[in-house]
């Protein structure tokens, strides 16, 4: 009998396979099997198959450490559910796609992502979340374009930032505690350096401002598809990880709440329909990681709740939008317009995400957010509590008024000719749409999820009044305004200013000063210039510039790591 | 349907959302976190002049300070 399947690696392992296959057909079922498998893994674990919840699996012995692959409990139960189901969606709406290496570092990432959840010890928890890092920088690589490649160079830069700021911090724990086992740090907090790097290693990941501009930097860059992942892994795992091991730490619940606001004001100004959304991924990860901070039961329901309903409205808005810009080629607020009269479909759906992450009642981000501002009305911090109402406002602004009315409305003939999406794309959408009405209707499944047992009511007259009230009047000053938020053909500067101006000083002082020493080689000896120039060729001839090269190189050792650990689990 | 009869929906439901309100703070007197809890129609109030000030943050924040022409980084 077999001990335990690590869901990760059901993902991980079967994407080797898609290159693999011929026929298409095959291709694109096998393509749809492989998250189904990991979402029946997962239903075998939750029904005690392999062993009660919580329990543990795959501890491997390495040099007297004790790696832990299989934390089972329900709070990484509850972020699994949700990252196999948005897999799911997501690779039917990715269906039409004929790149086998994207398909494959889409998959590589999924289960990388399900690899931090379950690691119940800091190497473990390392490698998924560099494996992460690189798998999804494919996704924005792929694209192809020129703004596309930059974003993601930077992109990576700030991801190997944060991975080494994480590995320093669980490098000095391990050193001055002796144990890799990942469980909360806040009783150690401020007793040394390394809860700092960890904690700022985790921030990375999580886009908390001024750490933020990746995201909006390289989410609207990416693939069509590809974008529609990225919502989901990177800054969710990052919740989960602050959960828990930083739990009730009160910064956090304060840099939280500034994000909510932060993403929100951001998102008011922006010109491309992803990057406005990519701008409320911030603010809605702001929800949770105050919600991490807030610390109590409640809480940490509310957090989790709300990622796991974030997962699935914001994967149906940028499937939405992405759609947009898979018909039409634009995203551009300021090249789209009236829209409604061809593809209607694709704005209903878009509208239900829309719903859903206004917190509507009978959506489901109402019955996750309200747990959230709920919770900071319990532990009196009124502070904090406008912020996250108030950035509901803005949120509801932004998404459910300003990207439809600029992309479907606002025109009295459309722009760009354009016709419905293919039927996969329409139906990842439509399944995700389906998840949203039915846990905003019925809560019960997702808060049976959750780590604690919920006491909180969604549907009381309290609620459904102060948010109807709250987001029907804040439809007055946008209708009013409505002119003023056509877009505007400009770009808005972003904390990333502090990085790139003095990086691009900084190569410029460097070509300036080699060519003044190339000049005084070429007028005292000739000999050296040419030859570093003929090295540079031989250099530059080595990359071939063919993306799947690279992706094959990053899967091998991935795999090799991966064998090698698996050895390892068989020999124990 | 006509933008008048959508408009005439909108009108009655902020009337209606605004009475409710007024009708469930004199029935119920629940114990409230906050002060602003026992204002009746303080969601309403909050959310119109929210919304005002968030447009007005925004936009000056992005006039006088962060909107630069597309190609600023090239």
């Amino acid at each position: 009998m077999i001990e335990w399947i690590h869901p990760g690696l059901i993902l991980i392992f079967g994407s080797l396979f898609i290159p693999l296959i011929g026929n298409r057909r095959v291709k694109q079922a096998y393509f749809v099997i492989l998250p189904v498998l990991a979402l029946i893994d997962l239903i075998l674990i939750s029904k005690g198959f392999f062993g009660g919840v919580p329990s543990s699996h795959w501890s491997i012995d390495i040099v007297g450490y004790d790696l832990l692959l299989g934390r089972v409990d329900k709070l990484s139960m509850v972020f699994a559910y949700v990252f196999v189901i948005a897999a799911l969606c997501m690779n039917v709406y990715a269906l039409h796609i004929n790149r086998d290496w994207e398909h494959v570092s889409a998959m590589l990432y999924a289960g990388s992502g399900l690899g931090v959840v379950f690691a119940g010890d800091l190497f473990s928890l390392y490698i998924f979340w560099e494996i992460m890092a690189w798998s999804s920088l494919f996704l924005i690589w792929f694209r192809g374009t020129r703004s596309a490649l930059d974003a993601g160079f930077r992109y990576i830069m700030w991801h190997l930032t944060g991975g080494i700021l994480l590995l320093a911090g669980i490098l000095i724990h391990v050193q001055t505690t002796g144990s890799i086992e990942f469980v909360s740090f806040l009783d150690s907090w401020g007793s040394s350096m390394a809860y700092y790097l960890i904690l700022l290693g985790f921030i990375i990941n999580a886009a908390v401002p001024p750490l933020h501009p990746w995201l909006t930097d390289a989410y609207p860059e990416a693939t069509v598809t590809g974008a529609v992942y990225m919502t989901a892994f990177t800054t969710k795992s990052a919740v989960y990880v602050l959960i828990r091991g930083f739990a009730g730490l009160e910064l956090i619940m304060w840099l939280g709440a500034i994000m909510a606001m932060y993403g929100v004001i951001f998102a008011m100004l922006q010109n491309d329909g992803r990057r406005l959304l990519a701008y409320h991924i911030v603010s809605q990860v702001g929800y949770m990681v105050c919600g991490a901070g807030m610390g109590t039961a409640m809480a940490i329901n509310g957090a989790t709740a709300h990622a796991f309903c974030h997962i699935l409205y914001k994967a149906l808005l940028f499937m939405g939008m992405g759609a947009v810009l898979e018909v039409t080629g634009r995203s551009r607020f300021t090249e789209l317009g009236g829209l409604y009269r061809y593809i209607p479909r694709t704005f209903w759906l878009y509208m239900i995400g829309a719903f859903s992450i206004s917190g509507f009642p009978l959506f489901n981000g109402f019955v996750s957010k309200t747990m959230t501002v709920e919770a900071s009305a319990l532990i009196h911090q009124p502070i904090v509590w406008f912020l996250l109402e108030g950035a509901s406002i803005g949120t509801f602004f932004c998404i459910a008024l300003k990207l439809p009315r600029n992309v479907w409305f606002s025109e009295e003939q459309p722009v760009v000719e354009a016709k419905e999406p293919p039927i996969n794309m329409l139906a990842g959408m439509g399944m995700l749409a389906a998840l949203c009405i039915f846990l905003g209707i019925y809560p019960k499944p997702l808060y049976d999820l959750l780590p604690y047992p919920v006491e909180f009511v969604p549907y009381t007259p309290e609620h459904v009044l102060g948010i109807c009230q709250l987001l029907f009047f804040a439809f007055i000053p946008f209708w009013i305004m409505r002119e003023s938020f056509r877009g505007e053909e400009k770009i808005v500067l972003d904390t990333d200013w502090f990085v790139r101006k003095p990086g691009r000083m900084f190569i410029a002082f460097c070509e300036n000063t080699l060519i003044k020493y190339a000049e005084f080689n070429e007028k005292k000896c000739f000999v050296l210039p040419a030859l570093f120039e003929q090295l540079s060729i031989h250099i530059r001839s080595i990359q071939r510039g063919y993306l799947g090269y690279y992706l094959q190189i990053v899967l091998a050792i991935v795999m090799i790591s991966l064998i090698m650990v698996s050895i390892g689990v068989m020999l124990v | 349907m006509e933008k008048r009869t959508l408009f005439l929906i909108y009108y009655s439901s902020l009337l209606l959302f605004l009475l409710l309100d007024i009708a469930f703070h004199l029935l119920h007197h629940p114990e409230p976190h906050f002060p602003w809890e026992r204002i009746p129609g303080f969601h309403a109030l909050f959310g119109f002049i929210g919304c005002f000030i968030l447009i007005l943050v925004s936009k000056s924040l992005g006039h006088y300070l962060l909107m630069r022409e597309v190609d600023y980084y090239d």
